[in-house]
């Protein structure tokens, strides 16, 4: 099976595992060497636990894999200084990643923050 | 050249055609079918004149091309209700485009729009004192 392929593969397996669960750092460690991957998603499950993500769209090159999330959350833990809002809601994300050895060394995250806090009623209007 | 080679170099030609200048109809349709795109490049173009594109990451599969982007433009249009404010606004976006016989026939954009809200003018969320559990 080509490189490709495999990464793929290895990302349906990595979203399957992560998407819904609790995310400790004993899970995530079995498909991250990235720390700084591993620090985010333990915060994000902080704040949104159990937070779900929905592949909608999956293209690779080489080592990399680029994903489109539709994510899942509700809001039950402090998201820097705004408390929890218990809120749930739906947004989309892009993320990027680099594999080796089956395990994902790099990532970068894209997504609509002004959304989000329009979703969590939080949006400041023009003054 | 194989189609992935000949669909990321039709990309990077895209994008060295509309960097740094004005993005009318005539220059967009040459490359792009989809109208949505092209009504929303000129919108942007109408807030940020001229604004530039800058190719971070590329990736192509079958009829894809994916498109990591910094983004840099002056605020000289009104968007999302804030007033024009001569500010340079740098920001990145994710696009994906569909290509089919050297054009684009869609795409779709994901980008932090917090990052251009903020740059644009809108106040960030009046912080709230987070609760002190360290002495209970």
């Amino acid at each position: 099976m080509d490189t490709v392929k495999k990464n793929k593969q290895f990302f349906i397996r990595y979203g399957n595992a992560m998407s819904g669960k609790p995310k400790t750092r004993e899970l995530i460690e079995q498909y991250v060497s990235d720390e700084e991957l591993t620090q985010h998603i333990l915060f994000f499950e902080s704040v949104f636990p159990c937070y779900s993500g929905e592949i909608e769209e999956l293209t690779a090159e080489g080592n990399r894999v680029i994903a489109k999330l539709k994510m899942k959350c509700k809001h039950e833990g402090w998201l820097h200084d705004i408390p929890p809002t218990h809120k749930e809601f739906e947004t989309t994300g892009v993320a990027g990643y680099e594999i080796e050895n089956e395990k994902i060394i790099r990532t970068w995250l894209i997504s609509d923050q002004l959304n989000i806090m329009k979703l969590l009623g939080l949006e400041k209007e023009p003054t | 050249m194989s189609q992935l080679k000949k669909n990321k170099a039709f990309i990077i030609d895209y994008f060295n055609a509309l960097s740094g200048q004005e993005k009318t109809r005539e220059r967009l349709e040459p490359y792009v079918a989809d109208t949505r795109l092209i009504d929303y490049v000129i919108f942007i173009d109408s807030v940020f004149p001229k604004y530039e594109v800058y190719v971070e990451e590329l990736l192509a599969e079958d009829d894809k091309v994916i498109v990591r982007v910094r983004f840099r433009g002056m605020h000289k249009g009104e968007i999302m209700g804030f007033p024009p404010t001569h500010n340079w606004v740098e920001y990145p976006f994710v696009v994906r485009y569909q290509i089919k016989n050297n054009k684009i026939v869609h795409s779709w954009v994901i980008a932090d729009n917090l990052v251009l809200a903020e740059a644009v003018g809108m106040k960030g969320i009046p912080p709230k004192n987070k609760p002190d559990t360290s002495k209970t």
